[in-house]
């Protein structure tokens, strides 16, 4: 349970250094583009600190190559 | 801003505070020896740990405590009894600084891979220790001992080993990296050194031991064992292990003794030697010839009528220290074939030069092949020098 | 203002980059895997595998002449072949930076934890490298391009050292009997050679817009792959050579037992930590090039004009994804060493080529172009 505070209080640490400079250049398609990175990114940290089964991107490369080998 | 650069020093600080995994000297328990015995089936691991006020040079007051201390633990691996071993030591032990590894006979005898797959898997372990096997006592014992002159017994085991290696020939010391490259297929197999326990029992383990002139417990390398695989299979004699050392280019020095009359024996002492195995393949039939050449240097000579300044004697001594190193060679390869282990290396160097003969031949090699295999001797040896004299006024 | 213009690196800062980035973890976990299958042959593998990476260079020559006039290896893409087409090969190339990144922090942290910190937990480790990752990135190209030139004289005199004081201990006994088994062992292990130290540094092609001046890329890369592959056959050849093939294919860095056998006169000896100095800054660097790469590539496809806000997050995306691809180092090993090749063989050199023959075709026609009125 800590953990996940710790990972949002992480996420919006990167929120608030990033996010002023953005807003004051008004760069809307990049607010909402990081924003969408930021929570897919702070979701993945937090499932990971709440122990999560979370898929194994080598996998993916089993998928892909796994006829060839 | 200066909250900001506030926020972000604290930050540093955090990642600065020091290493994760760090264990301060204090909290090491540092191990110089490992004696791994057998006993009601399972393992008994004695470690002999540093004590480390004991043997700093600034602290002289003080000799009531031994230099090192035996902490023994027991279980079924290696690993469970070092850790079982902290129920009685105030650390966890640290083997980065290991030195000697004693393995009872009756362990060699079961096989050495048991119980060595922890060694090389670990990862303070560094393979350079020396491997030793227990003669006639516990390898426990071997390590409860006092010695003279060196503090640290394992230390003192370990200079002896590679010092007598070096000067006196029947020992070899084998690092444990050899010992893998040894162990990790048929052609070579291993040999390590033996080393007993002699004097009276009694007081070995008591600083008493050492206030004496001469130590009433000492301890001896004697002998050098021969694996089959990873299993012992028999001991050779003095005779057997220094030609053990000639053939496979371990010999340094050693001391040659011809007998010239009257009881009495010149003293040669080899002063370097190198040899090669080559290896033929006639019509599928393999041979070895194993080549010798040594130089030597007369140091005794205690009949006053060999007369060291006629070439014709040196010739003669030199053919007679040829032979004696023909003899020790063959004592050896006749000592591996009886006991079908070829601790030689021949099957090796087949391996080097006829690849494809030993790729057939290398499951077999010590059943079938060694034992019947002919191998010759080519020896040169070279007398240069007689010591400061040549021919003494002595009469 | 665009975050790629006025990005100018010299050739020789680009150079570096490169040999740095060969170095790489393949220095690492290159000798072992090579062992397996070739035992006292590894070196030959390695000179197998040297000689096709020298053609691998040629070939990514050959693309990034083409591409420096553009402003990012994405740009070119979309610029050759249209904002689809290119956009999707760019993701691709993403992608795979994407995936090499990952493997580089999983070799890297397993390292750390096996041989050298063993109870530290495998995030903490990733999450310091990472963070240092971010801010080379945050300073810009110059920054470490300049950082690198720097540290490279600490890496040769590092590697002098470790070559030249092991050399009393190298046996050529050890390197005997020579490709007794035939070449299908030296060429099974070449085959993990080439992915891992030459085809990965398709990652140059993202340095190549920024390199400063006009004169063709093709000798500085050339040299570089020459000499990055020189300093990585040497180092095979010693590890044969002192370790020996039984003690190569058993310990799983072997490099690190080559610096554990470092003794000078009995007397410096353990040093083996300085020497694990010289890797961490061929793996960081390795590692800060493909993030470099992922990150300002993936900016590209999307339009975005600046990258700099897209670090930490995809810096947190690339902690959760390393964690969760190490689950074992005998799962991970498994599935690098089966499906490895493959992946880098199709990302590394066939998506590359798509973009070659575009910029070829552009090329003619581009000809054809100007001579119309």
């Amino acid at each position: 349970m800590a953990s996940l505070i710790g990972v949002l209080a992480i996420a919006g640490g990167v929120f608030w250094l990033e996010a002023p400079g953005l807003l004051k250049r008004k760069r809307v398609k990049e607010m909402v583009w990081f924003v969408s990175f930021l929570l897919i990114g702070t979701g993945l940290y937090g499932a990971l600190t709440l122990e999560a089964k979370l898929p194994n991107p080598f996998k993916l490369l089993e998928i892909m190559f796994g006829w060839a080998a | 801003m200066f909250v900001r650069k506030m926020v972000l020093v604290l930050l540093c600080m955090l990642v600065l505070s020091g290493c994760w995994s760090r264990r301060e000297l204090n909290d090491l328990l540092i191990v110089l020896g490992v004696g791994v015995d057998w006993e009601d089936s399972e393992y008994l691991v004695s470690f002999q740990v540093v004590n480390p006020s004991e043997i700093s040079a600034q602290n002289k007051g003080g000799g009531e405590r031994p230099p090192g201390t035996l902490y023994q633990g027991r279980g079924k691996t290696v690993f469970e009894a070092a850790r079982a071993v902290t129920a009685e030591a105030p650390r966890k032990m640290y083997f980065g600084h290991l030195q000697l590894y004693v393995v009872s006979e009756e362990l060699a005898k079961r096989g050495l891979n048991r119980f060595i797959d922890n060694v090389l898997r670990d990862n303070e372990l560094r393979l350079d220790f020396n491997l030793v096997v227990a003669r006639g006592a516990r390898a426990g014992d071997i390590l409860n001992l006092y010695t003279p002159v060196e503090k640290l017994p394992t230390f003192s085991m370990l200079q002896s080993l590679r010092t007598s290696e070096k000067s006196w020939a029947p020992t070899v010391s084998v690092t444990m990296d050899e010992a893998l490259d040894r162990l990790s297929g048929p052609g070579y197999e291993l040999a390590l050194t033996g080393i007993q326990l002699v004097g009276d029992p009694a007081i070995g383990d008591t600083p008493r031991n050492v206030q004496t002139f001469k130590a009433s417990r000492r301890y001896r390398y004697k002998g050098i064992a021969l694996f089959r695989g990873d299993r012992l299979a028999g001991w050779m004699n003095e005779q057997e292990s220094k030609g053990y050392s000639d053939i496979t280019d371990n010999l340094d020095s050693t001391s040659i003794e011809l007998a010239c009359g009257e009881g009495r024996y010149l003293g040669v002492e080899v002063v370097s030697s190198k040899s090669k195995i080559s290896t033929e393949l006639k019509n599928g039939e393999p041979s070895a010839v194993v080549h010798i050449r040594t130089e030597a240097t007369i140091v005794d000579r205690p009949c006053s009528d060999v007369d060291l300044t006629d070439p014709a004697t040196i010739e003669r001594l030199e053919r007679e220290s040829a032979a004696v190193m023909l003899s020790n060679a063959e004592a050896a390869v006749k000592k591996a074939k009886r006991l079908k282990s070829d601790v030689l290396g021949i099957g090796n160097q087949f391996g080097k030069e006829h690849p494809a003969f030993w790729k057939e031949a290398k499951d077999s090699w010590n059943t079938d092949y060694f034992p019947s295999l002919d191998v010759g001797f080519h020896i040169e040896l070279f007398i240069r020098k007689t010591g400061t004299t040549s021919n003494s006024t002595l009469k | 203002m665009n975050p790629y213009a006025n990005k100018k690196i010299t050739v020789r800062q680009f150079q570096i980059l490169i040999i740095l980035g060969l170095i790489g973890d393949a220095i690492l976990i290159m000798p072992t895997i090579t062992a397996s299958s070739a035992r006292q042959d590894a070196w030959l593998s390695m000179l197998v595998a040297y000689a096709v990476g020298m053609l691998i260079g040629v070939f990514f020559a050959l693309i990034a002449n083409r591409i420096r006039q553009s402003e990012s290896l994405i740009a070119a893409s979309r610029e050759v072949l249209g904002p689809w087409g290119g956009g999707f090969v760019g993701l691709l190339l993403v992608f795979n930076f994407f995936m090499c990144a990952l493997s580089l922090l999983s070799e890297m942290s397993q390292f750390m934890t096996t041989q050298l910190m063993t109870e530290t937990p495998v995030n903490a480790i990733i999450f310091v490298f990472l963070a240092v990752v971010i801010l080379a990135f945050r300073y810009g190209v110059e920054v470490f391009a300049r950082m690198g030139e720097l540290l490279f004289p600490a890496f040769l005199v590092l590697f002098a050292f470790l070559v030249v004081f092991l050399l009393p201990q190298a046996e050529g006994d050890r390197l005997m009997p020579v490709a007794s088994e035939g070449v299908l062992p030296i060429l099974n292990g070449s085959v993990m050679a080439i992915s891992i130290t030459f085809m990965e540094m398709v990652v140059l092609l993202a340095l190549a817009p920024h390199v400063s001046g006009s004169r063709g890329l093709t000798k500085p890369i050339l040299s570089s792959f020459a000499i990055g592959g020189l300093l990585l056959s040497i180092v095979v050849l010693l590890c044969v050579m002192v370790l020996g093939p039984n003690l190569m294919e058993t310990k799983l860095y072997p490099t690190f037992v080559l610096a554990q056998k470092l003794t000078i006169g009995n007397f410096l000896e353990r040093m083996e930590a300085i020497i694990a100095f010289m890797w961490i800054i061929t793996v960081f660097y390795k590692t800060l090039l493909l993030y470099y790469a992922a990150v300002a590539g993936i900016a590209q496809p999307l339009k975005l004009k600046e990258n700099v806000m897209l670090t930490i997050p995809m810096a947190m995306i690339m902690m959760v994804f390393t964690v969760t691809s190490t689950p074992s180092i005998t799962e991970y090993s498994y599935l690098l060493e089966r499906y490895y090749p493959w992946f880098d063989l199709t990302f590394c050199l066939l998506v590359p080529s798509l973009l070659l023959a575009g910029l070829l075709v552009k090329k003619k026609h581009g000809g054809n172009a100007d001579s119309k009125p």
